[in-house]
């Protein structure tokens, strides 16, 4: 029954009628419109929502609208005109927004404080953001942000517009390697930028979806006429309202819905349009669905037994996804979906003759993104049958082409537009409800919008894969490793997804970033019933980097040596080949091992405290990209692509820098749009640690063409041959001419203006680079384009009583060819550090019988900032060949080997060695107690 | 344009504001056992909308001003308001002068965001075994002032929770004061969690030591109590039997025994948090660290 509040918000006085069970934060959203307030999970767990309420800091998502009745509330909208500008401007100035979910409720924890308390000490800025996660930036900017606030709390908005010139300040002759500020930054610190979750339009439809109450069962029976004539129910759909079409990333393997049996508990079966969400939720009570159970394996070991149930019995059928060409999906056969094998020299033979052999066994727990907005999709059909879909994901084009795919529809009929982005981290990679909403809007030829509950983030999304990895060694007794052999074995889950890609990574990551002469790595994706688990930042990079790091350090411990000179003994140099035969150049490795190891003191005993380190190599991301870019009459620059971004920032910093380099421009006049697959052109998506790398590259590819074009058509229109003008430092000069005529770039846009517009156009797919094809079978990605290195190195104190690890200090050095952005590789290797001290110590998604038994930020724990240790980014530098001035990728490797370190640690510290993540409590308890016997 | 409704379930429920604690009593007469009453919201609010509450009734406490003080009583007792919020209960120089172990814990509940607008009536009302204010409650002796339309009673803390989610109020009933009574000379406490994050954690095991110690260092009365291992937080009676009389030292015999006597009475469970062996094990480490720390208080006061 609803009743009336009065509430003052951002100084306004609001009546509004509410039901005794609304939230604030739904009052505040829904009812005012106020969309600058996030929720993550509707539990008070993540912190999305805080607002300022009488002065203090709540979560707005657990105050029940009624006891805000009288209340005064200020929202992120409002704090500008409380004084606060300063602040979201030194949040922007210090780098502390990426994808800015948590920035509101963060902006507000932080202006609660300091409304009480104007210079706090770090801990007690932790303290008040303590309830606010933030998987992206590693809380160090936002720390950062509240001290620059501190020392000139009078920072200006218009000194907004000056930092988007570099922060630094002074005149720069470069657009590279300067602090820019990201250009969707102060739409995110004022809480104008739009989620997916902030979508809305009148009188639209709610949808949901009917799941699998079982892991695995056939379906016998499903009967919806009694949940098709519930009132307020418009659409109800199963498998039989669309083309039978199966689709994957690598195998063909899925359908929109079950038709014969459910694979895992979540498996959609039907969906479900209604006027409220209420009605849509009590109509898929009403679905009847007759399931024979069947049983289930849920240990991918067991599942690859000779007598284990089949989960997909169609599996040597499957067709292989179209644009896998180069992927040999073959002799798949039980639940094993995929093999990928690189062998090179005689394996057997090498570890027959090496003075030591060392056999290792590691496992690694499925564990969540962790991104804090919700999958929320909604979808309108218009008269002409065109259906456009506002998301939250990293591929649009790949969404695009799905819909149009599963619903039988052409892809120029579908219309996608991605919203701002809050986290994604491979989890938002494959397409989620975007086709279910699709069809219940064609269905009903209305507006509909789903949104997923933190549970079904956790129940059904794409998590990291669990791993079981084996690893034998050969080393010779001055501690040259000669061989090595690896078994690898990824739980993709009831669906193969990104399994196959992730395994045959993993066989080029479990060689580690060494010299190794005789290999034989087989890596198997393998179906299991449970989510299909998916990408997640650096797919096999954790798990096979905790596994390799581990074993080194196990085998330098056996060996007697430093565990930093055998790997400086062992490591990749220039000329060096990679386990496929690629050839390695600009290798940073050494560099980045020797400054982690400095900045820790390696050589220092230090008395209760443990030091470890590990390493690795990764890729840059390339798959294709495309751009246009035309230079307008006042010689600014639209740039025209239709990547995306998902808080990193590339795409809103490096990638304008870029662009502003090739035409030496200010990069204030370089844009960037942010629109949508009708108005973009192609883009694979943001993933894959590509967007410097390959969308800075064809950026840079469309400027240069947009320069030759300029150049052309303006020595054309001056008589003069183009060799003759030289455009250097946002000046043209003709060579050669007696007056030593200028212009500026403005005046040369005009001339060459004259005779037509300027634009430039480019695609680029990074090729991979040459490899050995002898050495490699079945393998998804058998070379990495321009490869990074890197690592880290941890500091930490065990209490030996209660098995807790206090990490202190976590130091991460990268090579990243070239850092365009500085403050934005901080950024990412700061988030990394602090996802993989997560992944290292607490981290796991606990699946009893296929159902998780803690779907949710309360029981899935990740890092506060409360837990921070300090952290130290190190930015190496080796240029790339074939990178945008030479930059590689970089956003996903961070969280790749701070597992690693941080075990390697612990057996420093007490003498424990755990081969098993996360390296908890229990563990390590058990661990020295079996020591001590 | 307005934004998506995330009102997933709609449900017919009535909501009452009372202004005063006499109407509070006379609105929870009315529905007898039909009514939830809602303080902060941070335990609840989610539990509502999950559809977790059987009652259509629900009461808003936020307006009753005389629920929310923190009082000293005629006696030197401390009078703490169910609608106290830990934030204020952390900040509260009576608090700090009288019973700061109420401060230390309340200081470690959540974050403070969450401690804002959580209350010590409702920490201790959800009968939750990992409750933080329990522990130290016991510990300091309080008992739980308990009005109903007839009148009022006093139940000691330690007879007010029945099982998880459950205590002894009856239909009709409610909270209306913490009452704590005054430390005598030569008192020392310490509450101490284990979580596995440093904030945003729901206690695995939770410990409150209370002890007197006289000029010798003898120990002449105890208090040990335990929260997360059991249904109900509890205290630990045999531990405290082991200190009394004794001389307490760091490393000695007798701190041990009271440490492991506290893990003997420990009755923990398995769950997705920490396994029972662990939790049991860890009261006799955190019991052992409390007594050290109330040990060295006694001694910081002196």
């Amino acid at each position: 029954m609803k009743a009336e509040i009065e509430i003052t918000v951002n100084g306004q006085k609001h009546t509004v009628a509410v039901e005794p069970h609304w939230s604030l934060a739904e009052v505040i959203r829904h009812k005012l419109g106020l969309t600058g307030t996030k929720v993550g999970c509707g539990e008070g767990d993540c912190g999305a929502c805080t607002v300022i309420m009488d002065g203090k800091a709540v979560h707005s998502c657990i105050i029940p609208a009624f006891n805000a009745n009288g209340k005064e509330i200020k929202t992120v909208e409002g704090l500008a005109d409380n004084g606060f500008q300063s602040l979201q401007t030194a949040f922007l100035k210090a780098g502390a927004v990426q994808c800015g979910y948590c920035t509101p409720g963060m902006l507000m924890a932080v202006a609660a404080l300091l409304e009480q308390n104007s210079n706090p000490t770090e801990g007690e800025i932790r303290e008040a953001i303590a309830g606010n996660l933030c998987r992206c930036t590693g809380y160090t900017k936002i720390i950062d942000a509240v001290k620059i606030f501190n020392k000139n709390p009078n920072l200006k908005a218009e000194e907004l517009h000056q930092l988007q010139k570099g922060l630094q300040g002074d005149p720069v002759q470069s657009c590279l390697g300067v602090n820019v500020v990201r250009k969707d930054g102060a739409a995110k610190v004022t809480g104008r930028a739009v989620y997916a979750p902030d979508i809305s339009f009148p009188e639209m439809l709610y949808g949901a979806l009917l799941r699998s109450p079982h892991p695995h069962a056939r379906i016998l029976k499903i009967d919806t006429t009694k949940a098709r004539s519930l009132p307020g129910v418009s659409s109800v759909v199963t498998f039989e309202d669309v083309p039978p079409v199966k689709f994957g990333v690598m195998l063909e393997d899925q359908s929109l819905f079950a038709a014969e049996k459910v694979r895992y508990i979540g498996d959609p079966v039907a969906a479900v349009a209604a006027e409220s969400r209420k009605t849509a939720e009590a109509a898929l009570q009403l679905i009847e669905v007759d399931y024979e159970l069947l049983e289930p394996v849920f240990d991918p070991l067991l599942a690859m037994n000779d007598n284990a149930p089949i989960i997909h019995e169609e599996l040597e059928n499957y067709q292989m996804a179209s644009f896998v060409a180069s992927w040999e999906g073959k002799n798949l056969s039980g639940n094993v979906c995929s093999h990928t094998k690189v062998e090179r020299g005689d394996v057997d033979a090498a570890l027959g003759a090496a003075d030591f052999v060392f056999t290792d066994r590691f496992k690694t727990p499925a564990v969540h993104q962790g991104y804090l907005e919700p999958r929320a999709t909604t979808a309108s059909v218009d008269v002409d049958g065109r259906i456009t879909i506002w998301t939250t994901n990293q591929k649009p084009f790949t969404v695009r082409a799905l819909v149009a795919e599963t619903l039988g529809m052409t892809v120029n009929k579908v219309k996608v537009v991605p919203t701002s982005i809050g986290g994604a981290f491979g989890g938002k990679l494959e397409p989620g409800l975007e086709p279910y909403c699709a069809l219940l809007a064609f269905k009903t030829n209305k507006t509909v919008n789903m949104l997923m509950s933190r549970e079904e983030e956790f129940e059904t999304g794409n998590a990291r894969h669990a791993s079981v990895i084996e690893i034998t060694t050969g080393v010779n007794k001055d501690g040259t490793i000669t061989a090595r052999k690896a078994k690898v074995i990824f739980d993709t889950g009831a669906y193969s997804g990104n399994g196959p890609v992730v395994a045959g990574l993993a066989t080029l990551l479990v060689p580690g970033p060494y010299r190794i002469d005789n290999l034989k790595i087989e890596g198997h994706a393998v179906y299991t019933n449970k989510q299909n688990f998916g990408s997640c930042r650096g797919p096999a990079l954790p798990q096979s980097v905790f596994a390799v790091e581990s074993h080194m350090d196990m085998i330098a411990a056996k060996l007697n040596l430093d565990p930093l000179e055998f790997r400086l003994k062992n490591i990749v140099e220039d000329g060096d080949i990679s386990a496929s035969g690629q050839l390695l150049n600009n290798v940073g490795l050494k560099d980045c091992l020797l400054k982690a190891a400095e900045s820790v003191d390696w050589n220092k005993k230090q008395a209760g405290v443990g030091k470890g380190i590990a390493c690795f190599w990764w890729m840059s991301g390339g798959w294709p990209a495309s751009a246009v870019l035309e230079i307008n009459s006042d010689g600014t620059v639209q740039l025209i692509t239709g990547a995306i971004d998902i808080g990193t920032g590339a795409k809103n910093t490096s990638v304008p820098q870029i662009v502003a380099e090739v035409l030496g421009v200010p990069v204030e006049h370089v844009e960037i749009l942010s629109g949508d697959t009708d108005t973009c052109t192609y883009d694979h998506g943001d993933s894959g640690s590509r967007m410097t790398y390959s969308v800075g590259t064809v950026a840079k590819l469309a400027a240069l063409d947009a320069k030759e074009h300029l150049i052309k058509q303006a020595a054309e229109k001056l008589g003069i041959e183009p060799a003759m003008l030289v455009l250097a430092n946002g000046e043209a000069t003709i060579t050669g001419d007696p007056q030593g005529k200028t212009f500026s770039f403005r005046e040369l846009v005009n001339i060459a203006r004259s005779l037509g517009p300027i634009v430039g156009r480019a695609t680029f797919n990074a090729p991979h680079p040459p490899f050995d094809p002898a050495t490699v079978e079945g393998h998804p990605y058998p070379s990495f384009p321009a490869p990074s290195f890197g690592a880290q190195a941890a500091i930490v104190e065990v209490d030996e009583e209660t098995g807790l690890v206090d990490v202190q200090k976590i130091a991460a050095a990268q090579d990243v060819g070239r850092a365009i952005n500085p403050l934005g590789v901080e950024g990412q290797l700061e988030g990394g550090m602090v996802t993989g001290m997560g992944y290292a110590l607490v981290e796991e998604m606990l699946i009893k019988d296929g159902k998780v038994l803690n779907p949710s930020f309360r029981d899935y724990r990740m890092p506060t900032a409360a837990d921070l240790p300090e952290l130290k980014s190190i930015i190496v530098e080796y240029p790339a060949d074939t990178g945008p001035f030479g930059a590689k990728g970089v956003g996903e490797p961070p969280c790749g080997p701070t597992a690693a370190a941080i075990a390697n640690a612990i057996y420093d510290s007490i003498g424990i060695r755990l081969q098993e993540l996360p390296l908890n409590t229990e563990k390590i308890l058990n661990e020295l107690r079996n020591a001590r016997k | 344009m307005s934004p998506a409704s995330d009102f997933r379930n709609e449900m017919d429920l009535c909501h009452f504001e009372p202004q005063s604690l006499e109407e509070t009593l006379k609105l929870l007469h009315d529905m007898k056992d039909d009514a939830v009453l809602v303080a902060g919201g941070s335990d609840l609010m989610p539990r509502i909308k999950q559809g977790h509450i059987s009652s259509r009734n629900i009461i808003f406490l936020a307006r009753v001003l005389e629920l929310q003080q923190i009082i000293m009583g005629a006696t030197g007792e401390v009078l703490i308001g169910p609608m106290v919020t830990h934030r204020v209960l952390e900040g509260s120089s009576l608090v700090q002068e009288k019973c700061p172990i109420l401060g230390e814990a309340a200081s470690v509940i959540a974050c403070r965001s969450i401690r804002n607008a959580g209350t010590v009536g409702g920490n201790i009302c959800n009968a939750s075994p990992a409750a933080d204010l329990a522990p130290p409650l016991m510990v300091l002796d309080a008992s739980v002032l308990i009005s109903n339309p007839n009148g009022e009673k006093t139940v000691p803390l330690t007879g007010f929770f029945k099982d998880p989610g459950k205590t002894v109020l009856e239909p009709g009933e409610m909270v209306t004061a913490i009452v704590v009574p005054p430390v005598p000379p030569g008192w020392g406490d310490c509450y101490m969690k284990l979580g596995k994050r440093k904030a945003m954690e729901i206690s695995i095991v939770s410990v409150g030591v209370g002890l007197v110690l006289d000029e010798s260092g003898v120990c002449s009365a105890a208090r040990v109590a335990l929260g997360a291992v059991g249904p109900v937080p509890f205290r630990a009676i045999e531990s405290e039997q082991l200190l009394a009389g004794k001389k307490l030292e760091a490393e000695g015999q007798a701190i041990m025994d009271a440490a492991e006597a506290a893990a003997e009475a420990a009755e923990p469970i398995d769950d997705i948090r920490a396994s029972a062996a662990y939790r049991r094990d860890m009261v006799a480490i955190l019991t052992r660290r409390s007594i050290v720390k109330a040990i060295q208080r006694v001694r910081g006061r002196s």
